[in-house]
């Protein structure tokens, strides 16, 4: 990466372009947040601000794969150089360092990237930059930036771009936060839910054999577990009235 | 709310270390919204299930809305949104609840619903032995409150026992699992579904004037059946 892509003009539209592209991404963070959205906003709007020809997004899936969330042209072959690079490019090298990584000439970078620099080549693109989605130690994604001429972004816009990732990511980690929050209130309600129909079962099985509730539930949990199921589902079964004392105590 | 507020509200909800963390958080959420009665109830399924924490003056008032299954409480979780009844003697929903609160000397409720998303989880509720509004203040912490409320809820698994949320299941306390069990006997009993057999015990505690947790107690230990 020799050559550093020349700044360019500063014009007062420029400047209240991106000032009016960040208060669009803050407002998706906060009123009726659509990740979808933003993601697609966030790409379609880096080419414009920052001088790149296309751009995709990529995102880590649970199984650390590099996914494209978005791009700015839903076209094969540039989709296909964003899938590529879970194997090699820029994108993941981006993904495993946390560093921005580029290249000012593809033609001179081959070797680093021996399958994926030709295809982009053949695809027309001569420079490339890829962007971190990060915050602190934690690494999403990256925003991947093509160029159909050599020389890569400037640091201005570098930084730019840096700038709108860091609000993606912030996006994306508070998403994540509220799912995994519902996904434990989910599991409180029916971790309750569960207790209340077992207390139930417990009273119907001693009211039948004449047990105390406390024996009732040994029995009922020796016979989940002789029969490999659920507790919590053969008391569901007991309190609907489909299963009685005779057949989980041998009493009543 | 700006930041050195929030840090202010945050320092005041912790005051004192050394209480549990639902007591903590009643105890701070009193001094913080000024009202000494303050309950955090859980929910499900628009029952009470049973009180977590209470200050000292709540007890007999949250005790009240799982006795009766009436009240502001149930109602703000039936609803979703907080239930405000700054004069308990105006109005004519859930008579039982208001004349016993009344009774007790508490003349204004308010409460809150605590919820993620969709999951209902419990309830805030505070009472005022005076008619009278929250504070627009009060209500915004009230707010933040039960906030902090769901989190103590979610976060109420980690003592290192086993099974999920075993801390809150167990804060909740013995009797009130009884009144289920007690449930299971009477639909046997009477030859009814769970839901029935619970507003027959309910029926029954409320008619003899005696609290629903003894009812249960005695259907349990076999000193009370109910018969239809």
């Amino acid at each position: 990466m020799d050559r550093e892509a020349a700044e360019r003009p500063a014009t007062g539209a420029a400047v209240q372009q991106i000032a009016r592209t960040f208060v669009e991404l803050a407002d998706t963070l906060v009123d009726d947040f659509d990740l979808v959205d933003l993601l697609q906003m966030l790409t379609e709007r880096c080419v414009e601000l920052v001088g790149a020809t296309e751009a995709g997004l990529l995102l880590v899936d649970e199984r650390g794969k590099l996914r494209v969330m978005a791009a700015s042209k839903e076209r094969t072959h540039l989709l296909e150089l964003f899938q590529l690079q879970n194997e090699e490019g820029p994108c993941l090298d981006c993904y495993r360092t946390g560093e921005a990584v580029a290249s000012a000439d593809l033609e001179e970078d081959q070797q680093r990237w021996p399958v994926f620099a030709p295809r982009a080549l053949a695809a027309g693109f001569f420079s490339v930059q890829a962007i971190p989605l990060r915050l602190r130690d934690r690494v999403l994604g990256a925003l991947n930036l093509f160029l159909d001429e050599r020389g890569g972004i400037s640091a201005t816009d570098r930084t730019v771009a840096q700038s709108m990732a860091d609000v993606a990511t912030i996006g994306l980690l508070q998403e994540r936060m509220v799912r995994e929050m519902q996904l434990t209130a989910t599991q409180l309600q029916t971790a309750l839910n569960s207790r209340v129909i077992v207390e139930q079962a417990k009273g119907i099985l001693a009211e039948q054999s004449g047990m105390d509730p406390e024996a009732s539930f040994h029995a009922m949990r020796a016979f989940a577990r002789n029969h490999n199921r659920k507790l919590s589902e053969v008391a569901r079964t007991i309190v609907a009235g489909a299963l009685s004392a005779v057949e989980v105590t041998g009493q009543g | 709310m700006d930041s050195a507020r929030r840090r202010r509200i945050v320092e005041i909800l912790d005051v004192d270390p050394t209480l549990p963390p639902a007591e903590r958080l009643c105890v701070g959420a009193a001094e913080l919204l000024d009202m000494p009665a303050i309950g955090i109830s859980v929910m499900s399924e628009g029952r009470h299930l049973g009180t977590v924490c209470a200050t000292a003056p709540a007890e007999r008032t949250e005790a009240l809305q799982f006795e009766l299954g009436e009240g502001p409480c149930v109602e703000a979780h039936l609803r979703r949104h907080p239930v405000l009844i700054a004069d308990l003697a105006m109005g004519d929903s859930w008579p039982a609840f208001r004349a016993a609160a009344r009774e007790g000397g508490v003349r204004a409720a308010f409460c809150f619903p605590l919820e993620v998303g969709s999951v209902r989880l419990g309830v805030l509720s505070m009472y005022r032995g005076e008619v009278g509004e929250l504070s627009t203040k009060q209500q915004e912490d009230a707010l933040l409150v039960a906030r902090f409320g769901v989190e103590l809820l979610l976060n109420g698994g980690d003592d290192g026992s086993t099974g999920p949320f075993p801390a809150l299941l167990t804060a909740l306390d013995l009797q009130e699992w009884e009144v289920h069990q007690a449930t299971g006997m009477v639909a046997v009993q009477v030859g009814v579904g769970v839901e029935d057999a619970f507003a027959l015990l309910r029926g029954h505690a409320y008619a003899a004037g005696r609290p629903l947790r003894e009812v249960a107690a005695d259907v349990v230990a076999r000193r009370l059946r109910l018969s239809s």
